[in-house]
């Protein structure tokens, strides 16, 4: 991952999550670059190498590793096998807490 | 239908304080197939008992207590007890649920609810324990905040740790229309004046304590099912989630899409989220997981903060305090929220409201509609923790200025003459924290709502939030409402918590089964639906029977001419024409007229007659 200068075969993506410290250290929300047919899944594999077990624990199941939080790409519902566009903004919602 | 019935006991308990008569009193058999019990049951009781010629703080007013099938039982969020009532704030249709352990505690006693009504000649509380039923004096605890009198009676009876205790403060004595009840420490009925109607009975209290055992039909396959979902529970990250940060986390949402309510509805995003949010107020001030009697997902929070060099401890906060009595307030400390969370707590009001009708205040102070003259010399300052905290004490107890407050926003503000704009209610009850201009689901369900302004009865930001066009569309709402509303209808007959199934994943089927073992009952997850439709269905015919047309279902003028200054929702305001349409689609997906009135037609294929 980089975040400086994209490389032709690269997409830029714009990550954020919907909680006050964002995804990790440094917050959110957070650019990266990942290839050209990247989903989202693979996105996750890439933060979960970033910010390790605390962001793997507040996104999937330990039991099976699907998540329980839900992914809007820029303002629609998506899924795991979501294939990005280039400038393409991921927001991550935990479940809804209610009043 | 068999004459014996499981799952219920087919008797409620009626006190008349007046007379001191405490009777055993059924309804028709069949209303616990038509209604279950909790909401659908009160809904049709409020229309039998004909409690719209009741005024809501007079002797003829019925405040009842009811339960259902699940309660009593392992099935899952059975600890929601549903009080029913005329309200005094709106003067319509008013239920309110309460978790802990009260729902646990009638049933077991033997009843599917208590009725009371009357007004007893001196100050009183009710003492059940199983069959032994009694009026007692109270005098040595009026004028008690709740949890004294909590403690006192749980002392006095030996009920350290079992049974429950519902009281109400100073507030609900002194008829504020949003007082609210307190049972078991922090769980509250919150909304549209139960405490009030309480305090008009010169009723402090209710104490039960019930053992017996409910029976069930199928006893061995409803706990082997019930055992299965709490395992299952337990093993859900889903349900690890909510239990962490309870309804913390809905602050996180609200802030992202720009739908706070920030000074009395004047701005959707809150300056105070730095410091005040759902991870910091987690690891900073939680100091244990709450919970309701039974339920594998402790989601209350029990914090412990520094007030002014003393430590106390509240219940919460939940997210609609730190909305209405943060966020509407401008208070950025956790420290003052919570202590302000703690007084209302304690006097016995309703956050929501008293959050609101502040608000109003504030901001006409602000504006220079009103002065230091009305309010006595004290400067409305937002976020003036001091100058909140003395107008909270001053409307529970009806003194001052706060005495105005305390007709709530629909009354303070006729009575200072304020433009509609800045009373943020509708039909009387203040609106909860979600500020309308972002969520058209919300603003549609603001208007039609049974209980007035509420976001209890459904909740369209499930589905809003996957969307920003349909979060500021209006197609599709009237039908996203009306089923939400009828899915949650027929969870408060049931009744149950509202969040159990949301974060289990259990729907219709899933209780429909639970059902059928509890009572014997061959039910269908459409009859279940069809329970709901009947709850709404029967509290808007009591609505209409209290003169509720489709006038009274609309929004604050604020929302349709203030555009959101900033945030996610900035730009935004409700079209009053989208509304209507979103209104007029609703009514029609009802059956009810263009008037908004239910017709014969539709109260015959739901077998209202």
């Amino acid at each position: 991952m980089s975040t400086s200068g994209v490389r032709a075969e690269d997409m830029r993506i714009v990550v954020d999550i919907v909680s006050a410290v964002g995804l990790g250290p440094g917050g959110s929300p957070l650019e990266v670059d990942l290839p050209v047919g990247s989903t989202v899944k693979d996105l996750l594999s890439m933060l979960f190498e970033l910010y390790g077990n605390s962001l793997r624990q507040r996104l999937v199941r330990q039991s099976n590793g699907q998540p329980f939080v839900t992914f809007i790409v820029n303002g629609e519902r998506a899924e795991l096998d979501y294939e990005f566009s280039h400038n393409d903004k991921l927001l991550i919602i935990p479940p809804i807490g209610g009043g | 239908m068999t004459k014996h019935l499981y799952g219920v006991w087919n008797k409620f308990l009626s006190v008349d304080l007046s007379s001191g008569a405490i009777e055993p009193w059924q309804v028709p058999h069949e209303y616990y197939r038509l209604y279950l019990g909790g909401k659908a049951m009160g809904a049709r009781l409020v229309n039998d008992l004909h409690l719209e010629r009741a005024d809501p703080l007079s002797p003829d007013n019925v405040l009842m207590m009811l339960v259902g099938p699940a309660s009593g039982t392992s099935f899952p969020g059975a600890a929601k007890a549903i009080l029913v009532t005329r309200s005094p704030l709106t003067g319509i249709y008013l239920d309110s649920a309460t978790g802990g352990r009260l729902a646990d505690s009638i049933k077991r006693s033997g009843y599917d609810g208590l009725l009371l009504k009357g007004r007893a000649q001196r100050p009183s509380y009710l003492f059940i324990r199983n069959e032994q039923v009694e009026i007692l004096p109270a005098d040595d605890l009026w004028g008690l905040p709740v949890r004294e009198t909590e403690e006192r009676l749980r002392e006095k009876h030996g009920l350290a740790g079992k049974g429950s205790v519902l009281a109400i403060g100073p507030a609900g004595e002194n008829l504020v229309p949003f007082a609210c009840c307190t049972n078991d420490w922090y769980h509250q009925a919150g909304r549209g004046g139960t405490g009030a109607v309480l305090g008009s009975k010169n009723l402090k209290a209710v104490v039960v304590f019930g053992q017996h055992k409910v029976p069930l039909a199928d006893p061995a396959s409803f706990q082997k099912a019930c055992s299965a979902w709490s395992r299952q529970a337990r093993e859900s990250e889903r349900v690890a989630f909510r239990t962490k940060y309870g309804t913390l986390t809905t602050l996180d949402m609200t802030q992202r899409l720009g739908i706070v309510t920030v000074k009395n509805f004047q701005d959707g995003s809150y300056d105070g989220y730095d410091t005040v949010n759902a991870e910091r107020i987690r690891e900073t001030y939680v100091v244990k997981d709450l919970t309701c009697l039974g339920c594998p997902m402790p989601c209350g929070k029990h914090s412990r903060y520094q007030w002014q060099g003393e430590t106390e401890e509240v219940g919460g906060p939940e997210y609609e305090t730190l909305a209405l009595m943060g966020a509407n307030l401008d208070v950025r400390t956790l420290e003052g929220i919570a202590h302000l969370n703690y007084l209302c707590d304690d006097l016995g009001l309703d956050t929501i409201s008293a959050g609101n009708v502040l608000g109003c205040a504030f901001e006409a102070y602000e504006r220079g509609l009103i002065g230091q003259d009305q309010t006595a010399g004290l400067a409305l300052k937002w976020g003036d923790v001091e100058a909140i905290e003395t107008l909270i004490r001053q409307m529970a107890h009806r003194e001052g200025f706060g005495a105005d407050l305390a007709l709530g926003v629909k009354g303070f503000s006729q009575k200072y003459s304020l433009d509609d704009s800045l009373a943020i209610h509708v039909k009387g009850m203040e609106l909860p924290g979600y500020d309308p201009r972002g969520t058209t689901g919300y603003a549609l369900e603001y208007a039609v709502a049974d209980r007035g302004g509420c976001h209890r009865r459904a909740r369209p930001l499930v589905k809003e939030v996957n969307s920003e066009q349909f979060r500021f569309g209006y197609e599709g709402k009237a039908e996203l409402v009306k089923s939400l509303e009828d899915q949650r209808a027929y969870y408060h007959s049931l009744p149950v918590c509202d969040y159990v199934p949301t974060f289990f994943g259990m729907g219709p089927a899933d209780h429909a089964e639970l059902l059928h073992f509890a009572t014997g009952w061959d039910i269908t997850p459409q009859d279940l639906l069809r329970v709901g439709e009947r709850a709404i269905n029967l509290a808007r015919l009591f609505n209409n029977r209290c003169g509720v047309t489709s006038a009274d279902d609309t929004l604050p003028k604020r929302f349709f001419k203030q555009a959101m200054p900033r945030g996610a929702s900035a730009g935004r305001t409700i079209d009053p024409k989208g509304l209507a349409a979103m209104r007029d689609e609703y009514y029609a997906l009802r059956g009810w007229d263009s008037e908004g009135q239910v017709t014969p037609e539709t109260a015959s294929i739901l077998e209202l007659e």
